[in-house]
Parts: structure tokens; C-alpha cells; sequence
């Protein structure tokens, strides 16, 4: 009954679809870009390691990177300068971009031994952006920053056109939902993160595309698949399981006894291969039998039982940080305004992505319990078993991937009309998740343009760190990136409750 | 037949709810010894100085003062002392009174709260201070058990689920605590929302029913007013948003909006004469309390505009303490991340999908009470040179979001707010998990202090009631079980009962 509304409903479309919707891309790639300029190179964590390891990645380029003669050529490599010092802000809330010193005419010539030619992550990222590194750093990061962008969006479009009509609003809504902040503050950054959101947030919708669609497209769905389990599991070791578990939800969603779903199992199935040898491959999968502890000098005198008591009442700190109850950049440290992001943002998720309990068959009750689980149980035992409480060594951006696939199941509806939001609930999530990413984004940018010891409205007053050769200035930035976010919303939730308007009329 | 049989097993079950809450709230009544409230020490003073002439109560050497015995002082030797154990009133005389007589000018001698609880509460102050503090606990768990169930008796059955939502999602953990307490604020909060639903009620039964509702509303008004000065404010604002909800230009409606009209006036002349009005003008001036868990980390002065704009971002935090993420009591019992988590992804999950039914009337009234919420704590703190974080605190905002809570679930005309089996027991679960666990570290807090951890609260236990015949272990069991048993009776009820066709909502 659905699938013949839907499908009649898209032969129409074209000609009653020119609509504003269309743009969303264009208004979420300004919105996006926003958050490219919005902090330094550097900004995001670790993120000395990853722009030595990308600049490092092809060893063909000596003028990028060059073996360590000194040091030895184990564990050390000679990189150009600026980058090691890249972060020099992270340790003072109160210090600005402005310590950053790039040379002019950069050769490798800084001895560092911090970076992926030791092997913890995947290479697939590094390698990648090595194409657009250059002796110009700053340049090429923010290239680089750009292409993460314009690979989401990528994905995101190719995924929403492809799609069966009941898939977009997983899609879309799901990836709405849980962009603001540190989702997207993630995509538009360096860090190897930002493969991690994009690719596990698009596998297991292509992968669910692929079984429920048929002929070229079921193969173009096919295709993206690969590719976005490739972008994550190339990216970062977890996100490489996190792919894996996505494509179990997906298999399972779409289960049925019949000898088309076992031919289309073998893609998955493969990938699934694929993934896992990745994670094998890298340096971190220790973390599955070791957990984390970097950093706990008490962990032999750490009492087991007490450690996982702890975690137990207190994971769902990690869930939050998603929403910004932890401050963006290295140290996860409570924002200013981040309260009032963190409030916003977990309303919209929540209240939207409860919606979706309306409509519970019992494989997609099953996955999200599972998945939810999931959550819950990997922090708590990489945690625990590395001695580690909440709060140390895991990052809710290590969660952030498997919590946008969250938003996306429960937003999926068997029959979609049982998860129609009204416009009260609409637009109420409209206000909050603009009011979330504008104030996200201002707080982001003061922290680097002056650091938290500035109070006023302005970002260029006092402003002691910008980009040289930006034409505009942080707070035109600021507005800019504000309103091109707020279109994005207002565009989609428009289209949200036109389309269900429409199908409803339909019969 | 069936149906009806069926109607009376559950008809029965849900008889055995007041029963239940009275347990589950016993259970806080005995979860944390007599001082624990905040400021109790004044309270119970206060209490026990109402009426002249009592025994354990003399004239100071000023009009603001009066000689009590001295283990009023030291009933609250843990305050804000978080390691410390309730154990540490043993080593003082109180319960024999014979310590030395002590003068003191902390007590409400100069009006500076209403009379009206004190003098109330006064009927059971004893010789025996803990058995009379404890009794005053029960007396309060047992109005508020009975005046809810009042309500849901004589309330239209579309207003009961009202009810029962609106208790439910804003009442874990700081309602919890404070209404079987000694403290003023659990009869601001019970007030409030008894004021709200009785004259709702009034507008919109008849009969001799409708006078009962009168009388509630009173009673309710009475108890708000005569409580906390704010807590009058509370009460009128709920009187209003009653009246905007059922306003018909009608002989027969402004003869029945005498009842409002007296209540305002009540409500006027109490906070009038209380001497906490001031802080209207002022801002709140209590000692100042170190605040675990708040704030930025920044120790920047800030002032004027920028201070307005911090405490307005950081304003849900005041929101949020009233579900756990403020530590309870003097603000020494931090919760884990867990209880505020559950607790306000329940209020969100309910509240959002009551906002998506929404009509003009309600529009207003919800709008408006959350412009207070808003612009009250922000204008408050800023005029008192505060941050979040500094003097209020989300007790005082708790009445406002009890009637906030109740606006959201109303149901509008003929629409019916529902939930699904999924959704409810999703809801429900997580607010006897919030309970669960709030409780548990409550007691943990009181019996060793939070320097010893475990699930076993007998173990070690330093302090605990005197002649009670179970211990802390028990109370906690048997709370959490009592609570959970309530919700399960509710279900039903939250769930509005069977559908007709003529209640079928039309979306």
C-alpha cells in the first residue's frame, strides 16, 4: 500500500518537486563551510598526529615529509614545521589561534615521532588526504576540511535521490538530528572523525537500499555501499566495526528466506570482510582486549568493581557529549553556552527520535535495543577493562558515528504514516537546532579568535587570531554560517511535513 | 462480559496506586536523616518556633532571635560535607534535648517566609525531634498522595492522564526528595500543581464535583502561598494559565471566576507580606553553596550584558537540576549521569509530544510560562550579580516546571495526547531507573558519606534510624519495587484507557 503511494508519488515528482528542498545542499555546504573557518588547523583532537600522519602518508613526497636520520627511521620522521605546534591553544581555554607560528618556505625539518607510520589508525584517510596537502599548510587543511565536507554532502545526496522515498527520512532526519554540534563540527575538520560519521551514517542506509531496491539502482546503492564502508573502516578502527555493525542492522531489517536476499548478502558479506581486516590491520584493535587507559597513573590501586560501578550510572555522559554537554576541540572541557546547545540539541533528538517508538515492528525493536546496548556496553567495557571511569580516555566522538545511525532507526517507518510529526513538533525543533548550531558555532569561534577571557558580543573586538587573506571576518562568518543553517533546517522541515501532507492526501 | 471483568481487575490494580506512592515516597521520607534538606536547620526551627509558647522554643534577647536547644544546630553537622555521614549527630545530644540552649537569629521570626506551613507543620512538633520531623515527612507524602488522588477521582477522566504525566515526568528525583520533606518546597511544589488542575477542573465539571474541585484548588492555593513567597507567585501564574485555558465569555463562567479572583488575592497579600519578595528587586541572597559539577572552569569575572547572556546559555542547567543534575539536599548528594539522563529524556520524550497538540489557548499559556522560566532565574541572578550556579536553585524553578509539565500534556479539545505500549514502558523505565538510582546514592550519601561505595547500603553503614526495624538496604529495595509498582499500575491510565470510536482522534 505504501510502496505504490510512494511510488506514484515520485513519478510525479519532477514536476511538482521543484522545490526549495533542491537547495539543501547548496545551503548545507554554506552552512558546513562555516564550521571550516571556524577554528584553527589543529583545532580538532589529536589533530598533530593526524596532519603529520596525512602529510606523511606517501613517502614518494619528501618535499611534504622526509625520513629522520637521526632518530632513526622507527618511529620518527622529519616534518614540516608548524604542524607538531599546530595545537599550541589546546591547554589554555584562555589562549587564542595566535600562537601558531607557519613558515613561509617550509622542508621537512622537525623531528616528530607522533604520526600514523606507526600503524595505530587506518591508512585509507591519511593517504587520501595526502593528495591535497602542499608545503601550504593552512591551505591544504582547509581543502582538505572542504573535501570532507563535499564527500558528506556527496553521500548524503547521491544516498537521498537513490533511496526508496520511506529511506530519506532515516537519512535525512536521522543525519539532521545529530549533526549539531559535534557531529558537524567533526565532518568539517582534519580528523579522521569525520570519515567515521560520514561513512557509518551512509553504509547502513545504502546497504538497506541495496536489499529493498531493485535493478541499476539497487546496484548504484550497491556501489555506495562499498564506498562508504571503505571511507569508514579506512578511517578510524572503531568506525570500521561501527561499518560492521551497521551492515548487521541493515542484513537484519531485511531478512527474508528467499534466494535473492542470499545473493545480496554476499555484498555485505564481503564487506563485512573487508572491514574486519582493517580493524585487524591496525594498531588500535589492542583496545579490544586491553581497553583504554592512557593517562590513569592509579590503575593497578583502582578498585574493579567500584571502576565499572561508576561507568554503569555514568555512560550516558558520553551520549550527551554528542550534544555539547562536553565542549568541541582536545579537551572536552564544559563550554560556555554549550548548557543551552547541549539542552537544544538532545530535545530535537530526543523528542524527534521518540517519535519513531511509535512505530516498533519487531526486527527494528530488536536492532535498536541492540544498538543501544551497543552504546552502552562498548564504552563501559573498553572503560572498565582499561581501568578508566567516565570522563577519561573515551570521547563521545568515538560514539558519535553509532549514534546517528541511532537517530536514523528509530526515525525508520515501516508505514511512514505512523511517524508523521506535526508541524508543533517541527517547528519547535527548527528554533532549537538553529538556536544549537549558532550558538555552537559562536562559542566555537571565540574560543580560538580570542579564548574565553573575552567578553563581548563582537569577534573581532580583541580578536587576536583570524585567517590571513579571508575576506570576511568572524562575525559576518558567524552570522553567515547561522542563517545558511537555519535555511538548511527550515528547507528540510518544510519538505518534512509537505511530503506527509501530500501522502496523506493521496488515498 | 469479558470486558467488564476485565475493566474490574484493572480498576483494582489501579486502587492499589495511592498505596504505592505513599510507599515510594516513605521510602525518600527515610532516605535521608532529619536536617537533610536544604537549609533545614532553619526550617525545622522555624517549625517548632510557629506558635509561642513552645516548649523547645524561648524569647531571645531580640525580637529577631530565640533560644532553642542546640541540637538544632546540630542536626545538620553533614551539610555540604559530602564524606561525612549522618553519623555524626549521635555525638551531640539532640535527641534528648539537654544540650546547651542555643541563640540563634536563623529561624523565620522575622516573616520572612509565609506562616502558613510552619504553623501547619508545628501540630506535629513533639518533645521527640526526630520522630516529630519524621512524622511531619509522612504528613506531607500522605497530602500529596491524597490530594493527587483527589484529583484523579474527581477530575473529567481527560484530564487524569494530564495529571498523572504531569506528576510523573517533573517529580524525579528533587520532587522525590522534597515533597516528604521538612522543607517549604515540597509544599510549594504539591500546591502549584494541585492549584493548576483543581480550578481547571472547576471551569470544566459541575456539581458537587465541581465544588470539591473548588475546595482542592483552595487547598492547594493555601498550601503554595503559605509555603515559599515565590511559591505565591507560582500560584497565581497557575491560576492564570487555568483561566486562559477554560475562558468562555459567559454569565456562568465569570460567576465561577470569583474563585480565581479570591485566590489571586490570596496569593497577593501572601507574598505581599512575605519578607522574600525582596528578591524580586534583589535577587536571591542565601548563603553562598559551592555548587559541585557547575560550571565552566573559567574564573572570569563578567559583568552586565555578558553576564545576562552566560546565565541565559547556561540556563537549562537550573531546568535539568530539577532531574538530577544538581545534587540533592544541601547540595552535597551529586547523582550519576544516569538519573539526570533518564529523568529528562523522559520529560522531553513526554513534553514533545505533547507540544505537537497544540491549540491558540495552549500556545499561550505554554509560551508564557516558559517565558518565565526563562526570564525569571536569568533577570534574578543577573540583578544579583550571579551566575548559574550561584544561589538559585532549581528547587525554587521546580513548581514552575511542575505546571510547565502539566501545560505540555494537556490535551487540547478533543485531541488525546497518546503513547504507544513501547513508548510508555520506554518512558516508564526510565523514570523507575532515574528512582532507582537516585535513591540508592541518596541513602549511600547519608548511611557512610560518598567516601565508601556499594550496593549493600548495610554494609558498613555508619548511621541509621533508631528503632527502625529495616535497614537502609530495605528502604531502598522496597522504594524502588513500590515505585515501579505505581507506574506499572498506571499504564492503563497514562495510556487513556481503551479508544471509542468517538475519542479516535481524527489525525
Amino acid at each position: 500500500m505504501t510502496t505504490e503511494l510512494t511510488d506514484e508519488a515520485r513519478r510525479e515528482a519532477p514536476v511538482r518537486r521543484f522545490r526549495w528542498v533542491y537547495l539543501t545542499p547548496i545551503l548545507a555546504l554554506l552552512a558546513l563551510s562555516a564550521w571550516v573557518f571556524a577554528s584553527p588547523i589543529g583545532a580538532s583532537p589529536d589533530d598533530d598526529y593526524h596532519l603529520a600522519s596525512i602529510w606523511c602518508a606517501n613517502e614518494a613526497r619528501t618535499d611534504l615529509c622526509a625520513p629522520d636520520s637521526v632518530n632513526g627511521p622507527e618511529g620518527w620522521r622529519l616534518v614540516l614545521p608548524g604542524i607538531t605546534t599546530a595545537p599550541c591553544f589546546v591547554a589554555d581555554e584562555t589562549a587564542s589561534g595566535a600562537c601558531q607560528d607557519w613558515s613561509g618556505e617550509p622542508t621537512p625539518s622537525v623531528a616528530a615521532d607522533h604520526g600514523n607510520w606507526i600503524g595505530a589508525y587506518p591508512p585509507l584517510y591519511y593517504a587520501a588526504m595526502n593528495i591535497f596537502a602542499t608545503t601550504d599548510i593552512q591551505t591544504s587543511a582547509i581543502v582538505m576540511r572542504f573535501v570532507n565536507v563535499a564527500l558528506y554532502l556527496a553521500f548524503m545526496t547521491a544516498l537521498a535521490w537513490l533511496l526508496p522515498v520511506n529511506l530519506r527520512i532515516p537519512l535525512i532526519a536521522g543525519s539532521v538530528i545529530t549533526v549539531v554540534p559535534l557531529a558537524g563540527f567533526l565532518i568539517a575538520s582534519n580528523n579522521p572523525g569525520a570519515w567515521g560519521v560520514i561513512g557509518v551514517g551512509a553504509s547502513w542506509l545504502a546497504a538497506l537500499g541495496w536489499y529493498r531496491s531493485t535493478g541499476q539502482r539497487a546496484w548504484a546503492l550497491g556501489a555506495i555501499t562499498v564506498l562508504a564502508v571503505l571511507v569508514a573502516a579506512g578511517s578510524r578502527t572503531d568506525a570500521a566495526v561501527y561499518a560492521i555493525v551497521g551492515l548487521g542492522i541493515a542484513s537484519f531489517l531485511s531478512f527474508e528466506r528467499s534466494r535473492a536476499f542470499g545473493l545480496k548478502l554476499l555484498l555485505p558479506a564481503v564487506l563485512v570482510i573487508v572491514a574486519a581486516a582493517f580493524f585487524r590491520a591496525s594498531g588500535y584493535a589492542a583496545v579490544a582486549e586491553g581497553g583504554l587507559n592512557g593517562g590513569i597513573l592509579d590503575s593497578e590501586s583502582r578498585n574493579p568493581a567500584s571502576v565499572l560501578a561508576f561507568n554503569i550510572i555514568s555512560i550516558p555522559q558520553l551520549w550527551t557529549g554528542v550534544f555539547g554537554s562536553w565542549g568541541l576541540g582536545w579537551r572536552m572541557e564544559i563550554w560556555p553556552g554549550y548548557v543551552m546547545v547541549e539542552f537544544a540539541a538532545l530535545v530535537v533528538f530526543i523528542g524527534l527520535a521518540s517519535l519513531g517508538l511509535r512505530d516498533m515492528p519487531w526486527r527494528k525493536a530488536v536492532m535498536v535495543g541492540a544498538l543501544v546496548a551497543t552504546l552502552y556496553l562498548l564504552p563501559l567495557y573498553i572503560l572498565t577493562r582499561g581501568a578508566s571511569v567516565v570522563g577519561e580516555n573515551v570521547q563521545p566522538r568515538y560514539l558519535v558515528p553509532l549514534v546517528v545511525v541511532l537517530g536514523g532507526l528509530l526515525l525508520l517507518g515501516i508505514s511512514a504514516r505512523s511517524l508523521r510529526p506535526g508541524p508543533w513538533h517541527v517547528i519547535p525543533a527548527i528554533v532549537l537546532l538553529a538556536g544549537a548550531n549558532s550558538i555552537a558555532l559562536y562559542t566555537n569561534l571565540r574560543r580560538y579568535i580570542t579564548g574565553f577571557d573575552v567578553e563581548q558580543l563582537s569577534l573581532e573586538t580583541g580578536a587576536e587570531w583570524w585567517w590571513t587573506g579571508l575576506p570576511i571576518g568572524p562575525t559576518a562568518l558567524w552570522l553567515f554560517g547561522s542563517l545558511a543553517f537555519t535555511a538548511t533546517v527550515v528547507v528540510l522541515g518544510v519538505a518534512w511535513l509537505r511530503n506527509d501532507r501530500e501522502r496523506e492526501v493521496a488515498p | 462480559m469479558t470486558g467488564v471483568r476485565a475493566a474490574f481487575r484493572r480498576l483494582r490494580w489501579l486502587h492499589l496506586a495511592p498505596v504505592l506512592a505513599f510507599i515510594a515516597l516513605a521510602a525518600w521520607a527515610f532516605a535521608s536523616p532529619i536536617g537533610a534538606g536544604p537549609d533545614d536547620d532553619y526550617h525545622l526551627i522555624s517549625t517548632w518556633c510557629a506558635t509561642e509558647g513552645d516548649e523547645q522554643c524561648d524569647p531571645g534577647s531580640s525580637e529577631s532571635s530565640r533560644v532553642v536547644p542546640s541540637a538544632f544546630r546540630d542536626v545538620v553537622c553533614f551539610a555540604q560535607r559530602s564524606e561525612v555521614s549522618a553519623a555524626c549527630q549521635d555525638s551531640t545530644a539532640w535527641q534528648t534535648w539537654d544540650g546547651d540552649p542555643w541563640q540563634t537569629e536563623r529561624g523565620n521570626f522575622g516573616g520572612e517566609y509565609p506562616p502558613v506551613y510552619y504553623a501547619v507543620m508545628s501540630v506535629f512538633a513533639g518533645p521527640d525531634l526526630q520522630l516529630s520531623a519524621l512524622v511531619m515527612r509522612l504528613f506531607n507524602a500522605a497530602l500529596f498522595v491524597g490530594l493527587a488522588t483527589a484529583l484523579a477521582v474527581l477530575l473529567p477522566t481527560t484530564r487524569r492522564s494530564t495529571l498523572l504525566w504531569g506528576w510523573l515526568i517533573t517529580l524525579v528525583p528533587l520532587g522525590m526528595f522534597l515533597i516528604p520533606s521538612n522543607n517549604p518546597s515540597g509544599w510549594a511544589i504539591t500546591g502549584v500543581g494541585t492549584a493548576f488542575l483543581a480550578l481547571l477542573g472547576w471551569f470544566e465539571t459541575t456539581g458537587r464535583r465541581r465544588w470539591a474541585l473548588g475546595a482542592l484548588y483552595g487547598v492547594g492555593m493555601l498550601m503554595a502561598a503559605g509555603a515559599r513567597g515565590d511559591a505565591a507567585v507560582y500560584a497565581a501564574g497557575a491560576t492564570v494559565t487555568a483561566v486562559i485555558l477554560t475562558a468562555v465569555p459567559t454569565r456562568t463562567w465569570w460567576l465561577r471566576s470569583i474563585l480565581p479572583a479570591v485566590g489571586l488575592v490570596v496569593a497577593v497579600v501572601f507574598f505581599a507580606t512575605a519578607g522574600q519578595s525582596g528578591v524580586g528587586s534583589g535577587g536571591f541572597t542565601s548563603g553562598p553553596i559551592d555548587v559541585p559539577g557547575v560550571g565552566s572552569g573559567l574564573d572570569v569575572p563578567i559583568g552586565g550584558f555578558a553576564l545576562a547572556a552566560y546565565n541565559l546559555l547556561m540556563l537549562p542547567f537550573l531546568w535539568t537540576g530539577v532531574w538530577g543534575s544538581w545534587a540533592l539536599g544541601w547540595l552535597d548528594t551529586q547523582l550519576p549521569a544516569i538519573v539526570a539522563w533518564a529523568a529528562t529524556a523522559a520529560f522531553i520524550v513526554v513534553g514533545f509530544a505533547g507540544i505537537g497538540r497544540l491549540n491558540l489557548r495552549k500556545a499561550i499559556a505554554t509560551g508564557g510560562v516558559l517565558l518565565v522560566l526563562v526570564v525569571l532565574p536569568v533577570y534574578v541572578l543577573t540583578v544579583g550579580g550571579n551566575q548559574v550556579g550561584e544561589n538559585l536553585q532549581p528547587r525554587y524553578l521546580l513548581p514552575l516546571i511542575v505546571l510547565f509539565g502539566f501545560l505540555l500534556v494537556i490535551d487540547p479539545g478533543q485531541q488525546r495526547l497518546r503513547f504507544t505500549r513501547v513508548q510508555t514502558v520506554t518512558i516508564l523505565g526510565a523514570l523507575a531507573l532515574a528512582n532507582l538510582v537516585a535513591l540508592q546514592v541518596n541513602i549511600r550519601r547519608y548511611v557512610t558519606g560518598i567516601d565508601q561505595q556499594g550496593l549493600n547500603l548495610d554494609a558498613g553503614a555508619e548511621w541509621w534510624w533508631t528503632g527502625l526495624p529495616f535497614g537502609p538496604t530495605a528502604v531502598w529495595v522496597i522504594g524502588a519495587l513500590a515505585y515501579a509498582g505505581l507506574l506499572a499500575t498506571l499504564v492503563g491510565s497514562l495510556r487513556g484507557g481503551k479508544v471509542t470510536a468517538t475519542q479516535a482522534p481524527s489525525a
